[in-house]
């Protein structure tokens, strides 16, 4: 046996893993952004450093150099000054100031490189240094005081101005150092303003991903809650339909067993046994009723389970007639069956083709007064079964016709007063026989009688919009 | 078999007393020799001591659904392969698929009348 039934996939858990992905590409790229605007700023830092450091030592060594020829100027005038027997130390101590001021010089000019005008004047000082030094050995040597010493004041005053030219240029060299460190404390800041703003943005991301996660969770199980709910008040409606509908039908069971045990008792009177046979044929008619208005339920929730198995169509018809025949009571009807011999068997579902066949013979049983309803069963091409049902009946007017098949339409609204009936059931014949795949038709002659006819595939293949 | 279900036993279950009274009256009058109880509890003993040729489960009862029970009667050793029918006024989607579940069991909806149960029987 087969059971089809389309059913719903709860909605899946969308959009998470594609909202994550972007966001860690995104605060990946905001990592190295990060990462390089460190770098730089290292990088800047460590310019500035060895631009402050190269200005400081320049001003230290020409402040030297200068210091040291003063006073071996100092010297040196003395030298001429005193006594002969102190000029032999004072020699010796101005060799030894110029050897000072040459290693002075000479360590100068390892200094770290420098501006080109920085050069130019440095070299110029060496040089100057260079020549000083050597005229004063010279001077010293030819011990010719005056003479010397007018020299030595010249070139004194030449160092002077080459160290004062080297100052100059060393406190532009710094003002320009200055604004250098300036630019690059102002890189630097602006390079920490952006690594304050990556960071802030990678924070921003991390709190987009993980509410839009929140979020998404909580849509998916509110969804999920949701659809709990749904089944757990599906499962009731269902237990309830069946435990009403159960409770409804056990009442007219037993009714229509005592009305048997009475029609059972011998010599009844006529009249008991006419009242048996419509308490029967109420009860009966109220229990198909029953069957109905849950049938009509379900086809309007679209919650029909097709239970597929093999079936003897005579047999279901004459289940069918067993089933209706309380329902002709005291009515002058025949109920007739014809079905076509070797008839294929219907791969189909039995409970719903049992309703339809009750529904429909109902259907006529109630709509004639007399004469006779037939079952017919026949196979015209062996891929379909053909069922009809034609009564002597009132019949149907043309321009009703088209209404018939539609939930709670009669032909006319005075029918429903006369014949009872709730105007479901070819309704749920065309709902039922939809679901099992086949198509049902009509024709009539007002007076006459009318012949429904239901054509359904020997095997079940299943329905395209199920 | 038994011809025409003459002298058949059928052990019938049903915890509404009216149906109980009424189906088996109908069927003791049709010659079927009836053992009738009110409730579920005990009744798998009365199966091993009638030995029943057809066994008639109502499905919705209290403690013991029909279900269950025939699944504890098909459990017993029973020579005689006792026919069940359910016969209920459940759903018959219901009853249709709990029929097919149990080996050797069928269903009559009562709906469908005593008289269409009697011909079950018959036929079991």
């Amino acid at each position: 046996m087969l059971s089809t039934n389309p059913s719903t996939t709860p909605p899946p858990f969308r959009g998470t893993r594609r909202r994550a992905i972007g966001v860690w590409i995104g605060a990946t790229l905001l990592f190295a952004c990060g990462a390089v605007l460190l770098g730089v700023d290292r990088e800047l830092d460590g310019q500035m450093s060895v631009a402050l450091t190269n200005q400081r030592i320049h001003i230290e060594k020409v402040t030297a150099i200068r210091r040291s020829a003063r006073s071996a100027y100092v010297l040196l005038l003395e030298r001429w000054l005193r006594p002969l027997p102190e000029r032999r130390a004072l020699e010796r101590a101005v060799e030894q100031a110029v050897t000072v001021i040459r290693d002075q010089a000479d360590a100068f000019a390892a200094a770290a490189p420098l501006s080109e005008s920085e050069e130019r004047e440095r070299n110029l000082l060496i040089s100057a240094v260079a020549m000083w030094s050597n005229r004063v050995h010279q001077s010293v040597v030819a011990s010719d005081g005056p003479a010397a010493i007018g020299e030595l004041r010249a070139l004194l005053d030449d160092i002077d101005r080459t160290a004062d030219a080297v100052q100059a240029i060393d406190s532009l060299q710094g003002a320009s150092t200055d604004a250098r460190v300036a630019v690059l404390h102002a890189r630097q800041a602006a390079i920490q303003a952006a690594f304050v703003a990556v960071a802030a943005g990678i924070l921003a991301l991390a709190l987009v991903w993980w509410r839009g996660k929140l979020t998404a969770e909580r849509r998916f199980h509110a969804s999920e809650r949701a659809r709990a709910e749904q089944e757990r008040s599906e499962q009731l409606r269902t237990q309830f339909f069946a435990n009403t509908s159960h409770e409804l039908r056990t009442p007219l069971v037993a009714i229509r067993g005592f009305a048997a045990l009475i029609a059972d008792t011998p010599d009844l009177a006529v009249s008991v046994r006419d009242a048996t046979v419509r308490i029967d044929r109420e009860a009966a008619d109220l229990l198909g009723q029953i069957d109905n208005i849950l049938d009509a339920a379900k086809l309007a929730r679209g919650t029909i389970d097709v239970l597929i198995g093999d079936i003897d169509v005579e047999k279901a018809i004459r289940r069918c007639v067993q089933r209706c025949t309380p329902l002709v009571a005291a009515k002058p009807i025949t109920l007739e069956v014809d079905v076509q011999p070797d008839l294929p068997h219907l791969q189909s579902d039995a409970v719903k083709l049992q309703h339809v066949l009750t529904n429909l013979v109902a259907n006529a049983i109630k709509f004639t007064e007399k004469g006779h309803v037939s079952i017919r069963a026949r196979s015209p091409d062996g891929t379909r079964i053909l069922l009809e049902v034609e009564d002597t009946g009132v019949g149907i007017p043309g321009e009703a016709i088209g209404r018939i098949w539609n939930p709670f339409e009669q032909a006319d609204t005075s029918i429903s007063r006369k014949f009872g009936g709730t105007g479901l059931g070819l309704s749920i014949v065309r709902g039922l026989v939809d679901r099992l795949g086949g198509e049902v038709a009509v024709r009539s002659t007002l007076g006459q009688g009318t012949t429904f006819s239901v054509a359904l595939p020997t095997a079940y293949a299943g329905v395209a919009n199920a | 078999m038994v011809a025409n279900g003459a002298g058949k036993t059928v052990l019938l279950v049903d915890d509404n007393a009216e149906i109980l009274e009424t189906t088996s009256t109908f069927l003791r009058a049709r010659g079927l020799h009836i053992v009738a109880v009110g409730s579920a509890l005990g009744v798998t003993a009365l199966v091993m001591r009638h030995r029943p040729h057809v066994v008639v489960l109502d499905v919705m009862m209290p403690a013991l659904d029909g279900g269950a029970l025939a699944t504890l009667i098909r459990g017993k050793k029973d020579p005689r392969a006792t026919a069940i029918i359910f016969y209920s006024a459940m759903e018959e989607e219901q009853l249709h698929q709990l029929a097919a579940k149990v080996p050797g069991a069928t269903y009559v909806a009562k709906a469908d009348g005593l008289d269409a149960l009697y011909s079950a029987i018959v036929a079991a």
